[in-house]
């Protein structure tokens, strides 16, 4: 049995161990911890009869205010001993209803390496992404990337068509690829600013 | 405002204005300058020399930093800014205690200074002191009464404060003062909404909760969350029809959600299974003042004091005919309405018996094993605490493995029970039968079924049939890696660490770029105690090759709690400690990520998940990791304690292998290690130019918003040294080991008694401290956790016993137990009944 279902504060230990163990690509817990904090509803699990997690998708939304509104899947994986069940499908749908109906997303993007055949037809196939551009040497082994995407309502799809997608190589994803680490403290750079401030009365 | 007790001239005030300036835009050298041009003429101003302090604290000066702020603030001891810049000072090193009492101090000299109350609260929640949170809050709440954030974390300290009632007031008092909320602040207020409703769900008002949810329906984003706690709210408040509904609709948006399954069996009137609870789940229980024995119990089983003693298991549940006839009609209509639901279709094998099972799983393994889905057997394990289920099984299998032997095909499908009024709603629709006999290997169904049934036997304990069908299987399907890595799990169960590790490996090297296949076989290694390889094996996945750091600053625990088991047994303490402590560091780290959280959530209103993370954060020392890193560490130090010339005799072996050199070669071997030590110097400065320079650069890209995430980035990297001890050599040179492993002991006694291995490390420690009153605590409490039976209590008892029975003890045991209160009166007759016992024993075991 697996349960599929909105991940917690909880499970964010073991949706790490279980990144760890499939792919190359990994995070500090409080990169975690700023998903789960910023998009609650975002984050989802697959969880195995004795609560282990084996799969999961870490996702988030791109709130800068030069695109429209949408997502973005940081991170994607399901345990060898789980595939070929569709959970990774599974997880993606609740994750992309979750971006569209909570934060009202036009569109979700990932990044998948050239070479990941399995993925990409899942994303193309039963997910129904399209390829946007690539972004040469994305991953830390010199790998190119396919920027996807995702249009929630054809209207949406059809609008961003006229706008033209000259801007798509701005997107840079530094959560799923060689550059995480710049991206790990973004909560952090508001506040720690304004508590390391001293009060000073003149 | 304070007047400051030494004002500057007009110029030098200006001059201080801008080191401030300079300081918090990062300018440091600036800051210095300007700050140094205020001491020539006034060298004894007290917050000058402060700050300048402050400024070389982030300039890698930390001892002149102190120096300078503490004589700054002895030349201005009334100064607030003196103390603030103090408890600043004390922040950045993580004493939270100290920085507390330095603000505090400065606020008795400016009490209503915002900046400093914000700092004294923020540190007041991350040490929990919830009282001091809330004090502090409601003085900026009084002084700031038109900031949203400040109602909102008045509230919350009542909230964790336990006064349910009075945070709702307060965020209805925050609610009655909005006018309309815009559109782009709707996620934030239905996240408020949504906490409120939570808030009231906690204090006992279920029904106002639901009243919220319902009446605000239109405000609420997080649909699916909102209408889960409703329907949890409604079973609360006794209604399940209402409730049913609820759960119906969630089952359509997402069918494979077992909470949900669990929430409509619920309003059928039956109890979802207790065991098989995560971790989590247990120390809810246990810090809910639940019956916390029984958790302990439980998670008892997944001992880590004797690594492989087995894992939880969620037991199948018993039902009663009427529960089960409620369930088949259930389930039969759900496993039509969703017939690509994983779970519907699987959860009827957990309530039927008999024919009914037998035909219902006949119909439901046959998609896994014509499709080759590798899980089918981890998918059914659970249903293997049924006895009579497994026979079932086997005997479902065995058949299948005949009839594709014989003819090539699977047989006809099982019918159940005429009687059974699962006839006909449960049975799916078939995939078609006759999968091709013809191919071999991955798409032939009788691999898979040669699969399941060597891992069916490997479950049931029978290894020689495991063995033979993983064999007959990998004879069919050679390239398919699933059978290697059962066969690794077959060999690992029958004791044979080295043929597992072999065939991991095998499995790694048919995908190497699967880092699942390569995880595994490091795990094979690690246990083999083939420790070099299994190292060797994980670089294979870490960027740049830079093996240690990589894991480490990624906190893979797994690897590093595996590495430290591999070390220990082989006796290589130092680098055992060097891993488990790196575990303990990652956990104090987790501690300190959450500072940031204190103010970002309240700005971003998702405070559900912020009370979750400061829960979260609280029981954070149960965490298996945790856990195992601990428990492992207190065995190598008592290892360290027992056998000190086991450590010594290391460095003793290195010097005589010099000593053995002629003059000459020793003065080489001299020469050489020396260079080494260089260059690796140099590579890790030159590592960290690099890093430095490319911080840099993403910090100068993203300048406009993060440009403080990036800076402390790069401080990061830039500054790392290169790791002073990387063998754990001078952790294993620990003067007085005991005293090591008596701080973890106090700290998993503390927070996690319930589990049996503190107690365990406990009465180990204590034992050989001679502190016979606490290693008889520890061992009653590790008796009354996993009871008498369990070997490792019996050993714990056991070496009680032997050490009562050494003659010093024997006096020291009569003083303590004699003093008839020193337990407490129910106690100390259990102890003394413990002590019967363990004469008993002693009698027993023959010394």
């Amino acid at each position: 049995m697996v349960c599929i279902r909105p991940a917690t504060i909880d499970d964010l230990l073991q949706m790490q161990r279980c990144n760890l163990l499939c792919l190359p690509e990994n995070y500090q817990l409080k990169y975690y911890f700023y998903h789960i904090l910023s998009w609650p509803q975002l984050l989802h699990v697959a969880e195995d009869y004795n609560g282990k997690i084996v799969g999961y998708v870490l996702a988030k939304m791109e709130e800068e205010a030069a695109d429209p509104v949408h997502g973005h899947i940081t991170s994607l994986a399901v345990a060898r001993t789980h595939r070929k069940m569709g959970i990774a499908a599974k997880l993606m749908s609740a994750t992309h209803k979750a971006m569209e109906e909570v934060f009202g997303a036009e569109y979700v993007s990932l990044h998948v390496r050239v070479s990941n055949k399995g993925a990409i037809h899942l994303y193309t196939e039963t997910l129904g992404y399209q390829i946007q551009d690539v972004e040469a040497k994305y991953y830390a082994n010199g790998e190119d990337a396919y920027e996807m995407r995702k249009y929630f309502n054809a209207a949406a799809a059809a609008a961003a068509k006229r706008r033209g997608k000259g801007r798509a190589a701005a997107v840079s994803d530094s959560g799923a690829g060689s550059g995480s680490k710049a991206e790990q403290q973004p909560a952090a750079a508001a506040e720690a600013e304004s508590s390391k401030a001293v009060a000073v009365s003149s | 405002m304070a007047q400051p007790t030494q004002p500057l001239p007009n110029k030098e005030s200006g001059l201080f204005r801008q080191v401030v300036k300079f300081y918090e835009s990062k300018q440091y050298k600036k800051a210095i300058k300007a700050a140094d041009q205020i001491l020539k003429k006034f060298p004894e101003h007290g917050e000058t020399l402060a700050m300048k302090g402050l400024t070389f604290n982030y300039m890698e000066k930390k001892e002149e930093a102190y120096e300078l702020v503490r004589k700054g603030l002895r030349a201005d001891l009334k100064s607030h800014v003196c103390w603030h810049v103090y408890g600043l000072l004390y922040r950045s090193d993580n004493n939270y205690l100290e920085a507390i009492k330095c603000y505090t101090n400065a606020l008795r000299f400016d009490k209503d200074n915002v900046q400093i109350l914000r700092d004294l609260a923020m540190l007041q929640i991350q040490m929990r002191d919830i009282g001091g949170f809330v004090d502090t809050r409601y003085r900026l709440l009084q002084l700031r009464a038109n900031n949203r954030n400040n109602w909102i974390s008045f509230a919350i300290g009542h909230h964790l404060g336990g006064n349910h009632e009075l945070c709702v007031q307060i965020l209805s008092a925050f609610e009655s003062t909005l006018d309309e909320v815009p559109p782009s602040e709707a996620y934030e207020h239905s996240e408020l909404l949504a906490y409120k409703a939570q808030v009231l769900q906690e204090g006992g008002q279920p029904e106002a909760a639901l009243t919220l949810l319902e009446q605000q329906q239109d405000k609420l984003r997080d649909k699916l969350g909102v209408m889960h706690s409703k329907a949890q709210l409604l079973l609360q408040l006794g209604r399940p029809e209402a409730a049913e509904a609820l759960f119906r609709k969630l089952l359509v948006l997402n069918p494979d959600d077992y909470r949900v399954h669990e929430g409509l069996q619920l309003c059928l009137g039956i109890q979802p299974p207790k065991d098989g609870q995560t971790w989590q789940q247990q120390q809810q229980a246990a810090a809910a003042g639940g019956s916390s024995s029984e958790a302990a119990r439980s998670s008892s089983s997944s001992s880590v004091w004797s690594p492989h003693s087995g894992k939880k298991r969620r037991l199948l549940q018993a039902y009663s005919e009427e529960q089960r006839g409620k369930l088949v009609a259930l389930y039969g209509a759900l496993g039509q309405q969703y017939p690509k639901s994983m779970a519907c279709q699987r959860i009827p094998l957990d309530f039927l018996v008999g024919s009914d099972f037998a035909a219902a799983a006949d119909s439901y393994v046959r998609r896994y094993l014509l499709r080759g889905i590798p899980s089918l057997f981890s998918d059914l394990k659970p249903l293997y605490a049924d006895s009579a289920k497994a026979a079932a099984l086997q005997q479902l299998f065995e058949g299948y493995a005949a009839a594709l032997r014989s003819s090539g095909s699977l047989p006809g499908l099982l019918q159940p029970a005429a009687n059974s009024s699962s006839n006909g709603p449960l049975r799916q629709q078939q995939p078609a039968n006759g999968s091709s006999s013809s191919g071999s290997g991955e798409d032939n169904p009788l691999t898979w079924v040669l699969h399941y049934l060597a891992q069916h036997y490997d479950r049931l304990g029978d290894a020689e049939s495991a063995l033979r069908l993983n064999d007959e299987a990998l004879q069919l399907a050679p390239e398919v890696i699933e059978l290697l890595l059962a066969r690794a799990r077959i060999l690992k169960h029958t004791g044979d660490m080295v043929g597992a590790a072999a065939a991991a490996d095998a499995a790694r090297k048919a995908d190497t770029a699967d880092r699942y296949t390569n995880s595994m076989a490091v795990n094979a290694l690690f246990a083999a105690g083939q420790v070099e390889a299994a190292e060797q094996t994980a670089m294979l996945f870490t960027r740049d090759g830079d093996q240690l750091n990589n894991l480490y600053d990624m906190q893979h625990m797994w690897y590093e709690v595996r590495c430290g088991d591999a070390h220990l047994a082989a006796g290589a303490l130092g680098k055992a400690l060097k891993q488990y402590t790196a575990v303990a560091k990652h956990f104090a780290d987790f501690v300190e990520d959450q500072f940031d959280f204190h103010s970002y959530c309240v700005r971003k209103m998702t405070l559900r998940s912020y009370i979750g993370l400061l829960r979260l954060e609280d029981r954070l020392q149960h965490h298996p990791f945790y856990m195992r890193a601990a428990v492992g560490a207190v065995r190598c130090y008592l290892a360290l304690q027992d056998a000190p010339a086991a450590a010594a005799a290391a460095t003793a072996a290195d010097e005589a292998s010099l000593a053995a050199l002629s003059p000459e070669e020793r003065k080489k071997e001299k020469l050489r290690r020396k260079k080494e030590e260089k260059r690796r110097e140099k590579e890790a400065e030159a590592a960290a130019a690099a890093a430095a320079t490319a911080a840099a650069e993403a910090a100068k890209q993203r300048s406009s918003s993060g440009g403080g995430a990036a800076d402390k980035q790069k401080k990061k990297s830039s500054t790392r040294p290169p790791d002073p001890d990387p063998d754990g050599s001078k952790l294993a040179a620990a003067a007085d080991p005991l005293a090591e492993a008596t701080k973890y002991v106090v700290g998993l006694v503390q927070a996690a008694p319930q589990h049996l291995e503190s107690q365990l490390a406990a009465a180990e420690v204590y034992g050989r401290k001679g502190r016979a009153l606490l290693e008889a605590a520890a061992v009653k409490r590790a008796r009354d956790i996993a009871g008498p039976e369990h070997p490792d209590v019996h050993r714990a008892i056991v070496r009680f016993a032997q050490r009562a029975a050494a003659a010093e003890w024997k006096q020291r045991c009569a003083k303590v137990f004699t003093r008839s209160n020193y337990f407490g009166g129910e106690q100390s007759s259990d102890t003394k009944q413990l002590l019967e016992q363990l004469a008993d024993r002693i009698g027993a075991v023959k010394l």
